[in-house]
């Protein structure tokens, strides 16, 4: 008997060792909890036994061999609890500060991300034209075709117009030139008036000769008369010059005005036909531009729903604190048992065993109820 | 170049261009649209059938036809358009003044 209780303190040994190792792996709370749990199940099964039966079958140096293991775990025990309890206090500081810096980073993520989607935001309002936001008005591509188209319509109605003018223009001189012509044949009857009263002048002076003497004054007459035909035909004359000179100017002026008028019309179709390209090219850069920030925001809100989840997982680390802190608790509570371990015989007999087996007892795990928050918006730490 | 206008019945008048309708023909299209009885005509069809190029002048000379027969006729038809002149016509606002086919 004496062999049996032996070897299964040593195997309790073990196990604190065991709890030991296991600790301050860091692993996980179950693990801590069966060692626990045997050790529950040693210290009761060594009390339970009744120390008369002992002593009757092994006499002295059976509670000699008791007392000594009985030393022996306390001395284990006791340093193993409070390895234990330093390994839990380490455990709790390792995930308080990882889980600290987590948050941080995640803070930050979530800034950014934040930050990115009312850029993107702000881009799209921009491009398509949604928002104004007060200091003056925002021109959007559609908004600018829309101007170029209407300088372009106000160009070729300026050529019309021109053009129109410079047709009503030409109409006048042609009206003018045919006047031109009429005054030209006035001009040359007024020439051949000229002619006929130099051939009367002519005649008259004929028959003044004839009259001889009596016709003298006469003759004077004729003379003067055909001069002043002479001088009007010489006068006609130059006027018909000046007329000429003014009828091709004028009709120098109706080509220039034609040239004004005679615009090459393709000139006009080929720029609208490049500028309805162009804005059509630009139409499409910027759809395609408006899609890809919409994408970019859209991702960018996916990701901040990403963050928020694992600011709502970090709430592991409360779990894990508690838990570690009732572990601790635990181990305290056992570390306590193991003081109040009897140091002798004496002792031993005066000690209270229901009240050890009762701390122990109180000890016993429990696992927590705290369930983590899984829904909704999580705050950050 | 020859732009011919020939009386249709009821009161209609056609007037024919040539191959280009330019500055070269302002004489002769005032001549063609100004020659008509002016009492029985109501209403012009200008043929573009034959004509396949025509410059910022022959935009003139339809407003001055236009001007002129404003008060009397009103109802001027361009028919036979080419694509090209009829995208002339579009650009140029045309197609809002005048009947274009």
């Amino acid at each position: 008997m004496g062999f049996s209780i032996k070897l299964l303190v040593t195997t309790s040994l073990a196990w604190v060792a065991a709890v030991i190792a296991v600790l301050s792996f860091s692993t996980g709370v179950a693990v801590g909890v069966v060692i626990f749990a045997a050790l529950v199940n040693l210290v009761v099964i060594v009390t339970d036994s009744p120390a008369e039966a002992i002593a009757d079958e092994s006499g002295v140096d059976g509670y000699k061999a008791l007392a000594s293991v009985g030393k022996a775990l306390q001395q284990e025990g006791r340093e193993a609890c409070e390895a234990m309890v330093q390994g839990s206090l380490n455990i709790h500081r390792a995930v308080d500060d990882s889980v600290g810096s987590l948050a941080a980073s995640f803070q930050g993520l979530s800034a950014r991300g934040q930050e990115q989607q009312q850029v993107m935001h702000r881009l799209i309002d921009e491009i398509s034209g949604g928002a104004t936001d007060g200091d003056g008005e925002r021109i959007t591509i559609a908004q600018f075709a829309q101007e170029v188209a209407g300088i372009l319509d106000d160009y070729v109605a300026l050529f019309v117009d021109v053009s129109d003018k410079s047709v009503s223009a030409v109409h006048n001189i042609q009206d003018m030139v045919e006047h031109f012509d009429g005054m030209f044949l006035l001009i040359n009857d007024i020439r051949g008036i000229a002619d006929q009263t130099n051939l009367l002048a002519l005649n008259a002076a004929i028959e003044a000769a004839r009259a001889g003497e009596a016709g003298r004054g006469f003759a004077v007459v004729a003379d003067e008369v055909r001069k002043l035909s002479q001088s009007s035909g010489a006068l006609n004359d130059q006027i018909r010059e000046k007329a000429e000179v003014a009828k091709s100017t004028i009709t120098r002026v109706e080509k220039v005005v034609g040239e004004i008028a005679s615009l090459d019309m393709n000139i006009a179709i080929d720029a609208k036909g490049h500028l309805d390209g162009m804005l059509q090219q630009l139409e499409s850069v910027n759809q395609e531009v408006s899609r890809g920030v919409e994408q970019m925001a859209n991702a960018s809100e996916k990701t901040q729903d990403d963050v928020n989840r694992a600011v709502t997982a970090l709430q592991f680390a409360d779990i894990v604190g508690q838990e570690v802190s009732r572990l601790k608790d635990q181990l305290a509570a056992l570390q306590s048992v193991f003081v109040s371990l009897p140091a002798d015989l004496t002792a031993a007999k005066q000690m209270d065993e229901s009240l050890l087996v009762k701390t122990i007892r109180e000890g016993t795990y429990q696992a927590p109820t705290a369930e983590p928050v899984t829904t909704g918006e999580a705050d950050l730490f | 170049m020859t732009i011919t206008s020939k009386s249709l019945s009821d009161g209609q008048c056609e007037i024919s261009l040539d191959e280009t309708f330019d500055f070269n023909c302002v004489e002769d299209f005032r001549k063609a649209y100004e020659s008509v009885d002016q009492s029985g005509v109501k209403k012009f069809i200008i043929d573009f059938r034959r004509t396949h190029y025509m410059d910022s002048s022959a935009l003139g000379m339809l407003i001055n036809m236009q001007k002129f027969w404003q008060d009397r006729c009103s109802d001027i038809r361009i028919i036979n358009t080419n694509p090209q002149v009829k995208k002339i016509f579009a650009i140029s606002r045309f197609d809002k003044k005048f009947t274009i086919e």
